[in-house]
């Protein structure tokens, strides 16, 4: 995304001391099934699921397909109801409408009126909100600068391309100026720029220290920006930690050298020898196709 | 509960509705439902045509909306939760029973104004394609033009009883033009006593002849048609005046083919003030308008765009109460069953209209008596019958007698009657069948947000 115009609101707080350290999203042994018509056998979607989400963390939510991710959120947000163990938003059930004025969500498809221009499909969601019309008109034209849909002007959304689609999609969860961000897929159908742009906005979500759940299939954009991740597999957690923890290999050691000779390598190599080391890999190193993509095209964008 | 979004809600739906491809459908479906009914098939005098150009316009009108408008409605739900779209909205701080009545009530609201839409188009076209329809005067100025070709006509102001009242009598009516009398009372069965010239009187022929009362200060009243005979109209002479040289002579010519009751063919000179005892036979009623500038009160000219207006609002009503209808069954079924439910309740509606004037002409021709076939009015009787099992059946009877009671009686604009041989609707009916149909839509609605409320508590 390019960088904000204006500083987005300041999140809604209830204004004591708690809500800063309260979990925004505490989930507790939950379990959740779903029982076909006419008594055939019911399929456990969740199973003693717990975890919770503390502010300004970003949490990726990671699984196969079937696994149970679009369930979780479901329940998060209160759409679903769960058979057994406890789920708060910001201390409330998430089946009351009160506790959901903090969350913005975005689904894996949105976009509700297909006619509206974006000014109004915003206008329309902060409504939903209860927003009043100049708070709307202050954070509106932030709102479409942030998530780089400027030049869209008064387009209707029927034109517009899936990608642009997903940005009003981001636009609207964050019209409430959220505590607490649920992200389904934000990257989906996006072009690399689009994606390295909604990644520096978790970030920068992250940094203004609101938590982000963030649901995708692309491991590489969850692995940039998520603190931790949560992993489910058929309805079960498998493991969930710190990404950096849970992806470090204890045994290998990366060093970067910039310059470095075939000769100096062929010494670097022996001193490991003789520490009882070896060289695994050495080769120069490579930056991804997506740093290379956006370089690239980057420069042959018009500026902001 | 936010009910500030419900209303957002039904908002952005009206507001989506406007801005899609439905209005440009809707102005299209009214040109077309205008070009039906002027192409109609030509039966009956130039007023009749004009009934029957409106009732063929609105029907045409009403099921092609009313199609339009199922599918519409039963997708609507359907086609939120394929995209996904309602999860964005109930992620928001809106109950499901908002989401539900916000859109059921835009699309209530999106179904009668696109309904009034489609009139208007209607209305435009038949202004452009056949504006002796619309146009009183030159309704007016068509028949007597017809008439005029076949025999002379000509008109005579009288006086009425009050300020307000003036007569007119015409001794041959053109066919198809039918005049209008007042009544002071509607209830009241009694004779209305109207006083006349002598010279106006005579020219009325017995049996064939129509009395007409223009009630200026009566602004679109609904006034009963009154042809003269023995048993509606009573002459007696109570007096003597002077009378204008020309209606002196007018009644010299009409004198020898007056076919009037012999004692009051007796007494009738000029210069004598007869009076006329008036009672409706409620052969018709129609809606009279534009009383300023119509002379001839003509049931399908002098009031076209009044008529017109009614039966659009009650047309766009029905395709409303249509939608909300199909609306709600799509949230308790599902899509296919919605449309079906729709489409049932539009086709019932005209059905049932439909059976009741077919029922209604073999009851003119003494063949069946209507009251004792229509399958509608026996169930019902039946429901509504206190031994009707249960009980409950007619306790909702009367509650739902007690809505339809409390609402604008428009059978009282019945002033469409069966023509073409049987197809032919009596839409006002139809817009009251409507209103009857929405308070079951309503009672059903709410029955609906009760239900989802529970299984939201649960």
């Amino acid at each position: 995304m390019t960088m904000p115009v204006s500083p987005p609101p300041p999140a809604a707080s209830t204004g004591d001391g708690s809500d800063r350290t309260m979990p925004r999203l505490a989930v507790e042994g939950i379990r959740k099934a779903y029982r076909p018509f006419l008594g055939a056998r019911e399929v456990v979607a969740l199973q003693d699921l717990s975890f919770r989400i503390e502010p300004g963390e970003v949490v990726g939510l990671l699984g196969p397909n079937g696994a149970g991710k679009t369930t979780t959120l479901m329940l998060c947000l209160g759409l679903l109801r769960p058979d057994r163990g406890r789920i708060h938003l910001f201390g409330l059930d998430p089946r009351r409408p009160a506790s959901k004025t903090r969350v913005g969500f975005m689904p894996e498809e949105s976009y509700f009126y297909r006619f509206f221009s974006t000014p109004e499909i915003l206008r329309f969601y902060g409504k939903l909100f209860g927003l009043s019309g100049k708070t709307l008109g202050e954070r509106i034209p932030a709102l479409i600068e942030r998530v780089g849909l400027a030049h869209a002007g008064k387009r209707r959304l029927r034109t517009f391309s899936k990608g642009m689609l997903r940005r009003v999609g981001l636009a609207q969860a964050l019209i409430n100026s959220p505590d607490l961000v649920i992200l389904d897929e934000p990257t989906a159908g996006m072009d690399p720029i689009g994606t390295r742009e909604v990644k520096d906005l978790i970030v920068e979500l992250k940094g203004e220290g609101r938590a982000v759940l963030l649901s995708s299939h692309l491991l590489a954009d969850v692995e940039d920006v998520c603190d931790r991740i949560i992993l489910l597999h058929r309805g079960t957690l498998v493991c969930q930690g710190e990404v950096a923890s849970i992806l470090s290999r204890t045994a290998e050691t990366s060093v970067h050298f910039a310059d470095l000779s075939p000769e100096a390598l062929t010494e670097v190599t022996r001193v490991a020898a003789s520490f009882g080391a070896r060289v695994v890999r050495a080769e120069p190193p490579r930056e991804s196709l997506e740093e290379f993509f956006v370089r690239t095209i980057g420069q042959r964008e018009p500026k902001a | 509960m936010r009910i500030g979004g419900g209303a957002t809600l039904a908002l952005g739906t009206l507001r989506e509705a406007f801005r899609g491809p439905s209005p440009w459908v809707f102005l299209a479906i009214g040109a077309i439902a205008a070009l039906t009914g002027i192409l109609a098939p030509s039966i009956g005098s130039a007023d009749e045509r004009a009934l029957l150009l409106l009732s063929v316009s609105m029907v045409v009108l009403f099921v092609l909306g009313g199609t339009t408008l199922v599918f519409v409605s039963a997708l609507a739900v359907p086609r939120d939760l394929e995209e996904g779209s309602v999860l964005t909205v109930l992620s928001k701080p809106v109950p499901r029973s908002v989401y539900a009545v916000g859109r059921g009530l835009g699309l209530f609201v999106a179904g009668g104004t696109l309904g009034l839409l489609a009139c208007f188009s209607a209305y435009v076209t038949l202004k452009l394609v056949a504006p002796s329809f619309v146009d009183a005067d030159g309704m007016v100025k068509e028949i007597l033009g017809e008439s005029q070709a076949a025999r002379p006509t000509r008109l005579i102001p009288g006086t009425g009883p009050t300020p307000e009242g003036r007569v007119y009598f015409l001794t041959d009516f053109p066919p198809g033009i039918r005049w209008v009398a007042s009544m002071a009372d509607p209830e009241d069965d009694s004779f209305v006593k109207f006083t006349f010239r002598a010279e106006d009187v005579l020219r009325c022929q017995k049996g064939g002849g129509w009395l007409g009362l223009e009630m200026s200060a009566l602004n679109n009243t609904l006034v009963p048609m009154t042809q003269i005979t023995p048993a509606t109209v009573r002459f007696k002479v109570i007096g003597q005046r002077t009378d204008a040289p020309e209606a002196w002579v007018l009644f010299q010519e009409q004198a020898a083919r007056t076919d009037l009751p012999p004692e009051l063919s007796r007494d009738l000179k000029p210069g004598v003030t007869v009076e006329v005892e008036v009672r409706p036979d409620g052969q018709g009623m129609f809606l009279q308008a534009d009383r300023g500038s119509a002379h001839l009160a003509l049931p399908a000219a002098s009031s076209f765009g009044v008529n017109f207006l009614l039966l659009g609002l009650g047309t766009s009503l029905g395709l409303a109460v249509v939608t909300l209808w199909t609306f709600v069954a799509s949230i308790l079924f599902s899509a296919k069953t919605a449309i079906l439910v729709g489409l049932a309740a539009a086709g019932l509606g005209v059905a049932r209209e439909n059976v009741r004037a077919l029922l209604r002409l073999l009851g003119q021709e003494g063949m069946v008596n209507p009251e004792t076939l229509d399958p509608l009015k026996i169930l019902e009787d039946y429901l509504t019958h206190q031994d009707a099992p249960g009980g409950f059946a007619a306790r909702a009877g009367s509650v739902v007698d007690a809505v339809v009671s409390a609402m604008p009686d428009l059978s009282r604009f019945d002033f469409i009657q069966p023509f073409a041989e049987g197809i032919c609707v009596s839409l006002p009916r139809l817009g009251g069948a409507f209103l009857y149909a929405g308070a079951c839509a309503l009672a059903l609605f709410s029955a609906a947000i009760v239900l989802m409320q529970i299984r939201r508590l649960r």
